[in-house]
């Protein structure tokens, strides 16, 4: 079972629909017996890393999801539910995050974007680190695009980077920890290449 | 790297098109259209809900007879298979309308008429949903010269110094705006492209250009303006490959476009 964290709103419903493209063994809970009970969690995120881990925390969702994470359950964090896997710092203002990567979400511009439009919405690409493995579901990924939509992300030389977006600079657009992979791009809006994604990345579920 | 952007118009229950902003010839039901646009090569979609009223019931027959209750039901529908972004516009006029189409799997709302009624509701929505998730649509018509905010479906005049109103939505906090030439709606002439300079100087965030594309090479002027999106309503729905006629039109032109 993959459970599809519900923390109540946003790209919650899109991802879930994503999901139930590519595996029938996908559930849409928020409850933490669901959690416990499943083989992998999928953590979508929108919207502002603040009211994101506020929203888990009035679920209560914060200590299960560090635990299951600890204990080696397979966990995706997409866009805000990736940028949670660490911690948010924007000039005098830090929120703790899941604490499970070493890395602090900025602003674009403040890690460089100075000329190109902010937010970055759109299509762009992924540059894999060299030591990614040969079956890691980002491999899927060479060559084609995916969507992007934030204000903010992790700086490139973030600890535990395996992925990098060039957007004027480049950006760390994805992080591995154990057996968590959080994306910045959203896989449930980028047509085929996210779901051939999401597909490669249940398959992995399944071998580990 | 341009973005390609059909956009699709809903009014009282049927997709339609528009000739000369205000004139609707109904072409096809939302929930097919969808479906085509979700395999086409494509990069978001906007849908906007022109309705002049709120519920509309329907028949036809290639629904299978479904009947639609409000606008709502088609919303639903259309965000829980699509795959490619999906903004949804019109008739949003407070936080609870934009949480709503948001809740029914809208990636982004589009506020238009608000940010002359209801700009706080606006800043709520971007607060809460980040303002990435806020377009605001500036829909303009040139008025001895003047490119003239309007609103209410282009009914009221509300502005004359756009600038200033594209500060004004940005300051709302819109990750995105919408830039609507209502005076080429329907005339397949291109797009108007003198005043995107202008509203790119007061503000950072991506600006989409709407209105009088028509052709491959309406969306390369669009897209060599230095727009950050190039969306078109009419052009897609009347042949079957008009996305791959787009995308190799804009690559052999030298312009970017989405691998895939």
């Amino acid at each position: 079972m993959i459970t599809v964290l519900d923390y109540g709103s946003g790209n919650v419903e899109s991802v879930f629909n994503a999901m139930r493209r590519v595996t029938d063994r996908a559930v849409r809970e928020s409850a933490v017996e669901s959690l416990d009970s499943s083989n992998a969690v999928v953590v979508p995120g929108v919207g502002a890393f603040p009211a994101f881990m506020d929203a888990l925390g009035r679920l209560g969702l914060v200590e299960p999801l560090q635990r299951v994470i600890a204990d080696g359950m397979p966990c995706l964090g997409i866009c805000v539910g990736m940028q949670a896997l660490g911690e948010w710092g924007l000039e005098h203002e830090r929120t703790s995050g899941l604490g499970v990567v070493t890395g602090t979400v900025a602003s674009l511009p403040s890690l460089g974007v100075a000329s190109s439009r902010v937010p970055h919405v759109g299509w762009n690409g992924l540059r894999l680190a060299p030591d990614l493995p040969a079956d890691s579901p980002l491999r899927v990924l060479t060559d084609r695009d995916v969507y992007f939509m934030h204000s903010f992300a992790f700086a490139a030389e973030t600890p535990s980077a395996v992925g990098w977006t060039d957007y004027e600079v480049e950006f760390c657009s994805a992080v591995q920890s154990g057996s968590a992979l959080g994306i910045q791009f959203h896989p449930e809006k980028s047509q085929q290449a996210g779901l051939d994604f999401l597909d490669a990345w249940v398959r992995s579920v399944r071998s580990l | 790297m341009i973005r390609i952007v059909p956009v699709l118009l809903l009014k009282n229950g049927s997709l339609v098109r528009s000739t000369d902003f205000g004139l609707h010839r109904v072409i096809g039901d939302p929930f097919l259209q969808c479906a085509r646009f979700n395999s086409w090569l494509i990069d978001e979609l906007i849908y906007l809900d022109i309705s002049d009223r709120a519920a509309s019931s329907r028949g036809r027959i290639d629904t299978g007879n479904r009947r639609v209750i409000d606008a709502s039901e088609i919303q639903r529908f259309v965000a829980e298979d699509c795959l490619v972004p999906l903004a949804w516009g019109g008739r949003l006029r407070s936080y609870a309308d934009a949480s709503a189409a948001i809740d029914r799997g809208a990636d982004k709302v589009i506020f238009t008429t608000a940010l002359a009624t209801a700009q706080g509701e606006i800043e709520r929505v971007a607060a809460r949903f980040g303002e990435q998730a806020v377009c605001v649509g500036i829909d303009y018509s040139m008025r001895d010269g003047v490119p003239t905010v309007m609103i209410e479906d282009g009914t009221v005049a509300v502005e004359t110094n756009i600038a200033a109103w594209a500060r004004r939505a940005v300051d709302s906090g819109a990750g995105e705006i919408l830039l609507h030439a209502i005076d080429r709606d329907g005339t397949g002439t291109g797009y108007e492209l003198t005043v995107l300079p202008i509203v790119q100087s007061v503000s950072r965030v991506p600006i989409v250009l709407l209105g009088g594309a028509r052709t491959p090479e309406h969306l390369l002027a669009g897209a060599g303006s230095g727009a950050a999106a190039v969306a078109a309503a009419n052009m897609w729905h009347f042949s079957d490959n008009v996305d791959s006629q787009v995308r190799n039109h804009l690559t052999s032109n030298g312009v970017a476009v989405r691998r895939v």
